[in-house]
């Protein structure tokens, strides 16, 4: 489904991803750990097509179609979803009308009619509830005042509508309590099928305990630098990433 | 002065004026001097910069007696804003035009006449009244000295009014006339009322030269909501003046709302002159092609315990021209004077123009104060995050657009022209 071949970014001329690789299968999970400021989130921001980032070299194919020269919300479209470590707070903008013209621009690029107004308040009624979001959160302005973790399950709210086919979620589960996580896990749970992927980005093990991954990578200044199964988590968990760094930087 | 335009109203005045003889006839003659000595502002008057007084006398101008033919015309229902369950009193090129307006079933609090009917009839009523005190510029000069035409509305103590009163200024002669309503208005001790002040032309592709003044005393405990409104895509030129003078605790809210125009200057005074009055001052200016708005609010600050509170938001799209001149005054006596002041502007196009200036000036040492002005795009952030999710470039615009706008809309607090104001907004931001 996305496959990411030797992957430089830059941002400003300043060199941040250096070499990534990555193949991502239907109906798999990875996840990607590594210390802050190793590119995370950049590498999330590039596959959805932030402009603030040059690609120099390499390629990202989706679906066995290179993605680069596409807009974000082409990418989007294809299915595509970014949940963001740090979603932007839009005041006047309903959360309900967001995601209503979201879906329609989606279901559009997939043939489909707009869905009508009650089919649409159903759909988000019945989504919201599983991340258990008040009612009220659809007419407020989009995150606007929401605390951290209203804010986080209001992204895994809106995959949750949008279905897309790959799922990013960038430090989803940082800042969360144990039940918050816990429902932002079962959210990704009930999604999960052998259709689609997701890249789990985490500093954490503790999240990989309810989505269980079937690879975890080690992103170390711009590269994967270690990949493994689950036990590499609890392994980084233990003993952190300086064995790591130390390995990296021996070599 | 161009030397034309004195000619012409000087003409105008020996025939409209003088023949009036009356009370009020030697106040007239003096402000009517005053504004010849004055003259009209030129680029270099601090106060008109960015706004040229000069081109708007450049054409031929024309006063037009008031006749009874151009009053027995159809008005479209859309100059009425939806205010279907409101009091409309018509002014068609500057005279009342009793046939065309709503005025049947009035609350017994309410008094509506035209001015022109009382300075006839009874001037005594009016000689009183007409001096605010609070501008002396060439153009509030000139309204005082042809008093042409208008209101005169009074809100009896107490008097709650569940209906809106609109003001609509109506032109409907091809030639460049010029107008000069009045609307003299007083509130009673703790009545409340909204009025609705909107023009428009009939040939949209003229121009006429009109200069407003409304001037509105509100006594203690009253609540206005007073809309000045031009949504109308013309070539009229827009030069309003509102002056209010607030008693202790009343409640102003006042709201520009300008969708379009080729030149408004809208000239707005408060002054706060009873202790634990407050005025909340909106305004939002959405503008393409060249239009041409001149947004200036003075904040009188007279009297301790008042607050003011400002917000303007700016669109400004293609090469129209923005400019907003906020002042403070906080005089000496005005201690724990709250007082805010906020001008954030979105500018879409490299060729517009804005210039935004605030302005305090403090005398007292207990208050609390506060401006800022911002301007630059759309925020490319909350862009990608539209985009992100599907949203394409110019859709994620336009909704960021419209909930820039919002929050001022927001403010409106009679719900069929807050309606109206959203439906023609997201008309301008049409998302597909
Ligand atoms: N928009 C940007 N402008 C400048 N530097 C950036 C930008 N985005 C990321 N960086 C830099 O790139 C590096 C990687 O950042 P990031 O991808 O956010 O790391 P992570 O998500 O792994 O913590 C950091 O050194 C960060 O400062
Ligand atoms: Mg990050």
């Amino acid at each position: 489904m996305l496959q990411i071949k030797d992957l430089h970014a830059s941002v400003n001329g300043t060199p941040i991803l250096k070499g990534v690789n990555l193949s991502l299968k239907k109906g798999e999970i990875h996840a990607i750990m590594g210390p802050n400021g190793s590119g995370k989130s950049t590498l999330a921001s590039v596959i959805s097509g932030k402009e603030d980032y040059e690609v120099n070299r390499g390629d990202i194919l989706f679906e066995g179609e290179s993605i680069l020269s596409l807009l974000p919300e082409e990418r989007a479209r294809k299915g595509i979803f970014l949940a963001f470590q740090y979603p932007m707070e839009i005041p006047g903008v309903s959360t309900a009308n967001f995601l209503k013209t979201a879906l329609n621009a989606v279901r559009k690029h997939q043939g489909k009619d707009p869905l009508d107004a009650v089919k649409m308040l159903h759909l988000l009624n019945e989504k919201r509830a599983m991340v258990e979001l008040d009612k009220s959160f659809l007419n407020r302005s989009l995150n606007e005042g929401f605390s951290g973790g209203e804010k986080k399950r209001n992204e895994i709210f809106q995959m949750a509508v949008l279905e897309p086919t790959l799922g990013i979620l960038d430090e989803t589960d940082s800042g969360l309590d144990i039940d918050a996580l816990k429902i932002v896990a079962e959210g990704v749970n009930k999604l999960k099928n052998d259709e689609n992927a997701f890249l789990i980005i985490t500093h954490y093990q503790r999240l990989l305990d309810y989505i269980i991954p079937d690879y975890v990578h080690v992103l170390y200044d711009g590269r994967f630098v270690k990949s493994g199964g689950k036990e590499l988590a609890l392994k980084l968990e233990k003993h952190g990433y300086d064995w790591i760094k130390e390995e990296i930087d021996a070599q | 002065m161009p030397p034309k335009f004195e000619q012409f109203i000087k003409k105008q005045f020996d025939k409209t004026v003088l023949p009036t003889q009356g009370n009020l006839f030697s106040w007239q003659q003096k402000r009517f001097k005053a504004f010849l000595e004055k003259g009209i502002p030129g680029k270099k008057h601090e106060e008109w910069k960015y706004t040229s007084a000069r081109s708007m006398l450049k054409d031929n101008i024309l006063m037009l007696p008031d006749n009874k033919k151009d009053k027995n015309i159809a008005i479209e229902n859309n100059h009425f804003l939806g205010l279907n369950d409101a009091w409309h009193m018509v002014f068609i090129n500057g005279y009342y035009a009793g046939n065309q307006s709503r005025l049947a079933d009035l609350d017994a609090g309410l008094n509506i006449e035209s001015l022109a009917e009382i300075r006839k009839e009874h001037p005594e009523k009016l000689a009183h009244r007409l001096n605010t005190g609070m501008s002396d510029d060439a153009f509030t000069l000139l309204n005082d000295a042809f008093l042409q035409d208008g209101s005169i509305i009074n809100i009896a103590d107490h008097c709650h009014l569940d209906k809106a009163i609109h003001l609509f200024s109506y032109n409907r002669n091809p030639d460049k006339l010029l107008i000069q309503p009045r609307h003299v208005i007083s509130l009673g001790k703790s009545s409340k009322v909204s009025i609705v002040l909107s023009a428009a032309n009939y040939y949209t592709e003229k121009s006429a030269l009109n200069n407003l003044l409304t001037q509105i005393s509100v006594a203690e405990n009253a609540e206005l909501h007073l809309y000045l409104i031009h949504s109308q895509d013309n070539e009229d030129f827009y030069l309003d003046h509102t002056y209010i003078e607030a008693a202790s605790n009343s409640r102003i809210y006042t709201y520009h709302l300008t969708m379009a125009g080729k030149m408004v200057r809208n000239d707005l005074r408060i002054k706060l002159n009873g202790p634990g009055a407050e005025a909340h001052l909106f305004g939002l200016y959405a503008l393409q092609g060249h239009q041409h708005v001149d947004n200036r609010t003075f904040v009188d600050h007279a009297m301790p315990h008042c607050q003011s509170n400002e917000l303007y938001k700016g669109i400004l799209n293609d090469t129209s021209t923005g400019i907003f001149n906020g002042k403070i005054l906080v005089e000496k006596d005005a201690q724990k004077t709250l007082a805010f002041q906020h001008n954030p502007n979105i500018l879409l196009s490299n060729e517009a123009n804005l210039n935004t200036k605030p302005q305090l000036e403090i005398f007292a040492d207990d208050v609390k104060c506060s401006h800022g002005a911002s301007s630059g795009g759309i925020d490319p952030n909350a862009l990608y995050y539209l985009q992100a999710r599907g949203i394409g470039m110019d859709d994620a615009r336009k909704i960021l657009m419209y909930a820039f706008s919002n929050e001022i809309l927001d403010k409106i607090a009679l719900p069929a022209l807050k309606q109206w104001f959203e439906a023609k907004l997201s008309k301008q931001y049409l998302v597909s």
